[in-house]
């Protein structure tokens, strides 16, 4: 069958599309009808004897079919879904005048091509997958990359999705591309588990640290574990105790640790704001005051809009101590885990066609220069950088971080010495550099001698303060109302 | 003589709830054949339009079929649960003719 132009001009993607939710939301109704099923199944527990020994075995079948037939209807609209960019291109190109010969070959090589592509999806889930058992967990790829994660996610039935957290959660909780929820679920699973281990594992190394070194040295590495573990847990549940929804994103207790906690509904937020911290803030020496810092963000984004945000405080790289601060090494490394993680917030989010949040990145201190070499190496899915305090992001110009001067700001308080460096590339402050400058005042109440002594450093995200309202705003995107630094030396 | 432990409500719940869970599926049925077809109408001279029609009526198939299993097993559990009640009023009535007739 050859594909006429004059068919691929009355393609209706808008149809398509309509039809692509309503077949998400259909497996959303067996999804309902699976979770039924277990219910009902589990309810006749106290039902005993031949006849129920025969029904119950059924209506567990029946709950699995729920569920296979609820991925492959996901599959499905996933097929298309993915396809309708392209569709909807190829029908523009059918429709517009070609210019030449080779370009209407062109436009009509490429609605082909899309063509096959959805036709194959369509066809994979009109077979349906082959059956699984739990032994046989079908798990995404070496790899793989977050968008592919989010597909597989999406086809896989939601009784194999259950099967996964529970059977597999430290797999689950590393997968990029998996909804926040989902990821949160698995690592809380995992975190109690390795506490559960590393206790154990200290109680048993504390009775035989006599024998040498090799056990001490064991015995100091399962302690480290052991208080990010324990420190990770403690904020999960202050916040629980808060009424703050939270989510734990990644869980990683090797080396300095790297852990990513998000406040608020990530999977659904417009506004998302990245913390980024600086020297000395990694997972071992504490996840305290980034997740603190995260929360009043969090909460200052809703006192200037009422549309919902989250913030993520991302402990989520080895941050330098004061022997490798004036490197540019960690913040290299730290960029692209930050682009990684970032890749993964933006492939959660487009499962089953979701909308993409507003992304700001905050960078504050080195984590600045985090910001800076992640946005210097490569496109990053994030609308807007924030720069606070920033000894310099590895670049000399707005343009080289691939943004404008309209979604790059910088903040700087009045007695900021760190902010003046420039350590690393131009002064990101200094008009030359070309970016939005943003008033930093720290809130009232700072001592005078800790000011002039350079102490606004620490001071960006102070309750009630001018800097933390600006960075809220721009969070939010309510750029306009930002309040700005006297004008001396504007471009 | 197996051992047997009932509770006729909570079979006639479960009738209940799988007799909800067959009319979900029997709704999704007839929405996504509906769905399909606007799909395969609105891609003509494709490939895709070829395939969303071949994967609907697989997977309404499907679903229809997963349907009428839960029609059975509705009807089977609420059978199960009615009989049960038979069988326990009147093994009662049995009971209680028994204790009448004199000693």
């Amino acid at each position: 069958m050859t594909l006429q132009p004059e068919a691929i001009r009355t393609w209706d993607v808008a149809t398509c599309h309509a039809q692509v939710r309503r077949l998400f939301t259909l497996a959303d109704d067996l999804d309902g009808a699976y979770e039924q099923l277990c219910r009902t199944e589990a309810g006749l527990a106290g039902w005993d004897g031949p006849a129920a020994n025969r029904a119950r075995p059924r209506l567990r079948l029946a709950a699995v079919i729920a569920s296979r037939l609820a991925g492959r209807l996901r599959q499905a609209a996933d097929a298309v879904r993915l396809g309708l960019g392209g569709l909807a291109e190829a029908a523009r190109l059918a429709r517009a005048i070609p210019q030449s010969g080779r370009e209407s070959a062109e436009a009509t090589a490429a609605a082909v091509a899309v063509d096959r592509r959805v036709a194959a999806g369509l066809a994979a889930a009109a077979h349906g997958a082959p059956a699984m058992s739990g032994d046989q967990l079908p798990l995404p790829a070496p790899g793989e990359t977050p968008a592919g994660v989010a597909r597989w996610w999406t086809a896989l039935p939601p009784h194999l999705r259950q099967l996964m957290l529970t059977q597999r959660p430290a797999a689950v909780g590393r997968l990029a591309g998996l909804p926040a929820a989902v990821r949160d679920a698995a690592n809380r699973l995992q975190l109690t588990r390795l506490l559960h281990l590393l206790r154990a594992e200290c109680r048993r190394l504390g009775a035989a640290v006599a024998a040498g070194p090799a056990g001490l040295r064991r015995a100091v590495t399962v302690r480290a574990m052991l208080l990010v573990a324990e420190d990770t847990e403690r904020q999960l549940a202050a916040l629980e105790r808060d009424g703050r929804p939270a989510r734990l994103l990644t869980l990683d207790l090797q080396g300095a640790g790297r852990v990513a906690i998000g406040v608020g509904d990530l999977d659904h937020a417009r506004h998302v704001a990245v913390l980024v911290p600086g020297m000395g803030q990694d997972a071992a020496h504490g996840i305290a005051r980034t997740v603190e810092l995260a929360v009043r963000l969090r909460d200052q984004a809703g006192r200037e809009s009422a549309e919902p945000s989250a913030a993520i405080a991302w402990v989520g790289y080895p941050a330098p101590g004061l022997a490798q601060v004036p490197f540019a090494a960690r913040a290299r490394g730290g960029g692209q885990l930050l682009t990684a993680d970032l890749r993964a917030l933006a492939a959660s989010r487009e499962i089953e066609g979701g909308e993409p949040p507003h992304v700001t990145l905050v960078g504050h201190s080195y984590g600045s220069t985090v910001v800076g070499a992640a946005a210097c190496a490569a496109p990053i899915p994030a609308d807007d950088l924030v720069l606070l305090g920033s000894p310099g992001v590895l670049a000399d110009h707005v343009d080289d971080l691939g943004y404008g001067q309209r979604h790059v700001f910088v903040g700087e308080a009045p007695f900021d010495l760190v902010a003046d460096l420039g350590a690393f590339g131009a002064d990101p402050g200094d008009a030359r550099f070309g970016a939005t400058r943003i008033r930093a005042d720290p809130g009232v109440g700072v001592p005078w001698v800790v000011r002039l002594s350079g102490g606004d450093h620490s001071h960006y995200f102070d309750l009630g303060s001018e800097s933390l309202r600006n960075v809220a705003r721009v969070v939010v995107g309510r750029t306009d109302a930002l309040s700005r630094p006297p004008t001396e030396g504007e471009p | 003589m197996p051992q047997l432990q009932v509770d006729p409500e909570v079979l006639e719940r479960a009738a209940r709830a799988a007799s909800a869970d067959r009319r979900t599926a029997e709704q999704a049925a007839g929405e996504l054949g509906r769905a399909f077809t606007a799909i395969t109408a609105a891609l003509p001279g494709s490939q895709a339009a070829a395939a969303a029609e071949l994967a609907g009526e697989s997977l309404v198939a499907a679903v229809r079929s997963f349907a009428a299993e839960l029609a059975v097993l509705a009807g089977a559990l609420g059978a199960a649960a009615t009989e049960y009640v038979a069988v326990e009023h009147e093994v009662s009535a049995g009971i209680e003719r028994a204790g009448r007739r004199p000693l």
